[in-house]
């Protein structure tokens, strides 16, 4: 019953619940983006499972930390995932991993000028495991941007995010989807 | 309006009537919008944390002393901004009080004052001006005795008076 009525609640409400001392509430918060936080890092560093269970835990324990801090007028996922995205940055620095010139600009891509997308047609949870195949090939940021974009986020949260202006996020997520594009046809040529 | 807008409208999804124009007019625009349309919602089964994390995540949410005092903190100082305005708003009460009671003390003796006759008031001060005359002579004259002085035992011209 209690925990019904928490999820009827905003997250704002969550929050100044569980500031009261309200641990419940910090549950129905967690039970309402452990999901889609714990996916989008999945995504975001496809087969990285200690890794991503590491930031995933590590960014929780921030949240509850600066819960106090957060802004109500932002949303709540976006930050959440800004400050996994700061974990993640902080991760690959330390250990200068070779993914971190992924998280450089990686301007090398393709431009398709396909007018329409033949794949469409083709079943969507082969076409879902295809597209998870073509999102770990991008660049680390216009992966992001995408997954993002994905998750709902708005482009002035993403430039927030990756501390660039909106029209860099914008051209990333348009990178993104003309690499995805051509990398979904290249892979419906090779199916036949 | 040009491809750069348009794009900015395209991933950002608005469906206004100019995007539409331009993407039928655009075709780099339209293969875009449709890259986006087909890949927006194409994700996989979600992802879920094992239990022992979520079990991790929230002892630390039940268990951390710096939300705790915190709070604590946080409860003492609403606390003391309660009561301190509790007490300022009595005090501010009080003088407002005080001050109306004194006012109306001051306007009661004052019209007290006025309904006293101006002649009346002339002759209360005359006869205090008069009794102070006369307590003035009398302390004056006070030193003066009037009474013969005892007569001398040792003396016998005095005895014989």
């Amino acid at each position: 019953m209690e925990n019904d009525h928490k999820r009827e609640l905003s997250d704002s409400e969550l929050i100044d619940s569980f500031l009261k001392d309200e641990l419940s509430a910090f549950e129905a918060l967690y039970e309402r983006y452990r999901k889609q936080l714990y996916s989008y890092l999945h995504r975001l560093m496809p087969g990285q499972h200690a890794l991503v269970d590491d930031i995933f835990q590590q960014t929780w324990i921030r949240v509850i930390g600066q819960l106090h801090a957060y802004r109500h007028n932002q949303k709540f996922l976006a930050w959440i995932i800004r400050i996994s995205h700061n974990l993640a940055i902080d991760h690959f620095r330390r250990s200068k991993h070779e993914e971190t010139n992924d998280f450089e600009s990686d301007r090398n891509i393709f431009f398709s000028e396909e007018k329409y997308e033949p794949w469409r047609n083709i079943d969507s949870s082969e076409l879902s495991a295809a597209l998870e195949q073509c999102i770990r090939k991008l660049p680390h940021d216009q992966r992001e941007v995408f997954l993002l974009r994905q998750e709902n986020i708005g482009f002035k949260e993403i430039a927030k995010i990756q501390k660039c202006s909106i029209n860099t996020a914008l051209g990333r997520m348009q990178y993104a989807i003309r690499n995805l594009q051509k990398q979904l046809s290249e892979w419906n040529f090779r199916k036949g | 309006m040009n491809c750069e807008n348009a794009r900015e409208m395209i991933l950002s999804e608005d469906s206004s009537d100019c995007i539409r124009e331009h993407i039928a007019a655009c075709p780099d625009c339209r293969s875009l919008a449709a890259g986006w349309a087909a890949l927006k919602d194409l994700k996989p089964v979600p992802a879920e944390p094992s239990t022992n994390l979520d079990f991790k995540i929230i002892s630390a949410a039940n268990a951390h002393p710096g939300l705790m005092k915190r709070h604590r903190h946080q409860v003492l100082v609403r606390r003391f901004v309660i009561y301190a305005t509790a007490a300022s708003c009595a005090l501010i009460t009080w003088v407002v009080l005080n001050t109306i009671h004194n006012q109306a003390k001051l306007e009661q003796y004052g019209s007290f004052w006025k309904n006293i006759d101006v002649e009346n008031e002339f002759y209360v001060l005359m006869s205090e001006l008069d009794f102070g005359i006369r307590d003035i002579s009398s302390e004056a004259y006070s030193d003066i005795s009037t009474e013969s002085p005892e007569p001398d035992i040792s003396n016998p011209e005095d005895l014989s008076t």
